[in-house]
């Protein structure tokens, strides 16, 4: 008879390893399946620093933070499956029958349970409507990164960035520091979508000017890029008459926001949140399948890694605890205020005591207040002096003594305005 | 003076009055405050080329930040270098780098199938 595992990871990045490690330490037995011939995920493309101030205390450069959870795996009884790519998940009696491809050809690994941590993929240019030709020289700041970073090639000598996404400032200041011209950064919204330290690190510190309200509008060149208008947009995002601009260039660059991976979570018919984009989860970071959980940014875009192998170290050691017991859910409903949250459900036969809440504002608030409310009484107020939407929080919440029951009706709301 | 502390994600809206710090979330904010007012200095992370073609460039840091003025000439000096040993993470790649008593490390140990390549 073929080996059951408990709990199967897929994806070997920094949720991956944090929930094969955790599962691991809870007593599981575990397969890491990664399709790359290394661990580590996106962060072995993150060489700038900034990684693992809450997790280690530390500032870290992403592979840094990475090695340091390929070491504590290696402590582990984890079983790795590299360059080994899943193709398809089936229901089967014990659990799980994941279909896998490898060097050794096709094959299956059987498991109890699974955690997916696929990580989640950028927003390409399919996503934003420029129009023009199609040459050469549209890529995406992920593209660039693991072009200058990884394999360690100059993708471009002038470049246009539009979107000004984290990934994107930080490969403003990357190409810069390389010796390419960064001509500027172009955000269709009145405010950054990036961390405000970003833009003040990664463009203010090297003079590369940020035009908000702005877009690119058109591309132009026969095979590679040379040229794209740039335009300002009003309120409505329309764009405004005589305010063209022609920048010869010979690269776009796309930052224009990440969404979580969720191929395999849609086979199984995992429940996918409007807020998040990826799937429903409980406090224990289960999905609405029984037995199949997901972490890091398959699950939601944390943004700050140490975030990501928080909730994979929780979703790794309730997968290893499954035992498939009956759990009862209520929808955490999202009320004004919130753009979204995680847990976007509770199991309230579960525990309950220290549910973890991830959320971002929807719009720039000062004197923020969080609400929580059980059936139209506030239970619960946390105040913020600001909030920014970019900035996810994080707060621990104690909801076992609000006699929560099947017919609760639980709402979250953001308020702006406190003595 | 208004500054954005960098040392963070929070990255807290800093206000500079002498040596009076305010709006900082924390005590490295107060510093970096106090630091940025005087004499600015950054962390540079960037990579080195090695002689390794699976695995064809290095990340490195600098140890501890270095001042911004001189970030220009450090991106010179990190051109010229080239690695040639299978170095681990937290190995100085370069000793006192532009004699500033710090040195330059490994972010990530070679990853590569190859053997070390001789000078
Ligand atoms: C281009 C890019 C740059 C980023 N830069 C930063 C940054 O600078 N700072 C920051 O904090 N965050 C950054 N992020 C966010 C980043 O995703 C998280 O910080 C963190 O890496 C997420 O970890 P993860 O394990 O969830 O995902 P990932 O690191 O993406 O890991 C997912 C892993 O799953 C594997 N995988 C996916 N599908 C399959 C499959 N079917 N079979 C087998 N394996 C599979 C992938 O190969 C990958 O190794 C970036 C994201 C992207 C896309």
């Amino acid at each position: 008879m073929s080996r059951i595992f408990d709990v199967a990871v897929i994806g070997g990045g920094p949720a991956g390893l944090a929930a094969a490690v955790s599962a691991s330490e809870n007593g599981a037995s575990v397969a890491l399946i990664e399709r790359e011939s290394r661990l580590g995920g996106i962060l072995k493309q993150c060489v700038h620093d900034g990684f693992g101030l809450i997790r280690f205390g530390q500032k870290l450069a992403g592979p840094e933070y990475a090695e340091r959870y390929i070491e504590l795996l290696k402590n582990t009884k984890t079983e790795v499956f590299l360059t080994t790519f899943v193709t398809a998940v089936k229901k089967a009696d014990f659990g799980f029958s994941i279909a896998i491809v490898n060097k050794e050809g096709i094959s299956h690994i059987d498991t109890k349970t699974i955690v997916l941590a696929t990580g989640c993929r950028e927003r390409t240019s399919k996503q934003v409507l420029i129009q023009g030709t199609r040459p050469s020289g549209v890529f995406t700041a992920g593209v660039a990164q693991n072009f200058v970073n990884l394999l360690g090639k100059m993708p471009t000598k002038k470049c246009v960035i539009l979107g000004s996404g984290d990934i994107g400032l930080i490969m403003a200041r990357r190409l810069t520091l390389e010796g390419a011209e960064v001509e500027g950064v172009y955000e269709v919204k009145p405010t950054p979508s990036g961390l405000t330290r970003n833009i003040h690190q990664c463009l203010f510190d090297f003079n590369i000017p940020l035009h908000l309200s702005t877009t690119v509008t058109r591309v132009f060149g026969e095979d590679r890029l040379n040229t794209v208008e740039v335009a300002q947009v009003d309120e409505k995002m329309k764009v405004v008459e005589g305010t063209e601009r022609i920048i010869e260039c010979d690269a776009l660059i796309l930052s224009v926001g990440l969404i979580p991976e969720n191929e395999i979570a849609e086979t199984l018919d995992v429940k996918i949140n409007n807020a998040t984009k990826g799937a429903e989860c409980d406090q224990t970071y289960m999905t609405s399948v029984d037995g199949i959980f997901s972490a890091g940014n398959a699950l939601n875009v944390f943004d700050l890694v140490d975030y990501v192998s928080e909730s994979a170290q929780s979703a790794g050691a309730s997968a290893a605890d499954y035992q498939g017991t009956k759990r009862e859910y209520i929808e955490i409903e999202r009320g004004k205020g919130l753009l979204s949250f995680v847990p976007t459900r509770l199991d309230i036969l579960g525990k309950l005591d220290k549910v973890i809440l991830f959320f971002r504002a929807a719009r720039d608030m000062d004197k923020a207040k969080l609400i929580l409310k059980i059936n139209g009484e506030i239970k619960l107020e946390k105040k913020f002096s600001y909030l920014r939407p970019p900035e996810m929080q994080r707060l621990e919440l104690d909801l076992q003594n609000y006699g929560l029951d099947g017919s609760s009706k639980v709402l979250l709301t953001l308020e702006e305005g406190w003595n | 003076m208004e500054l954005i502390c960098i040392v963070c994600p929070k990255s807290c809206h800093l206000t500079v009055d002498g040596d009076k710090v305010s709006g900082n979330g924390c005590k490295r904010g107060e510093l970096f405050a106090k630091e940025e007012a005087i004499a600015p200095k950054r962390s540079v992370t960037t990579t080195v080329a090695t002689a390794f073609c699976d695995f064809p460039v290095l990340p490195v840091k600098t140890e501890s930040d270095i001042p911004k003025a001189k970030i220009e000439e450090l991106m010179q000096f990190v051109r010229g270098l080239y690695v040639t040993k299978k170095l681990k993470c937290g190995d100085v790649v370069a000793e006192n780098i532009l004699g500033l008593g710090i040195n330059l490390v490994a972010t990530e140990s070679v990853f590569t199938q190859k053997q070390e390549v001789s000078e």
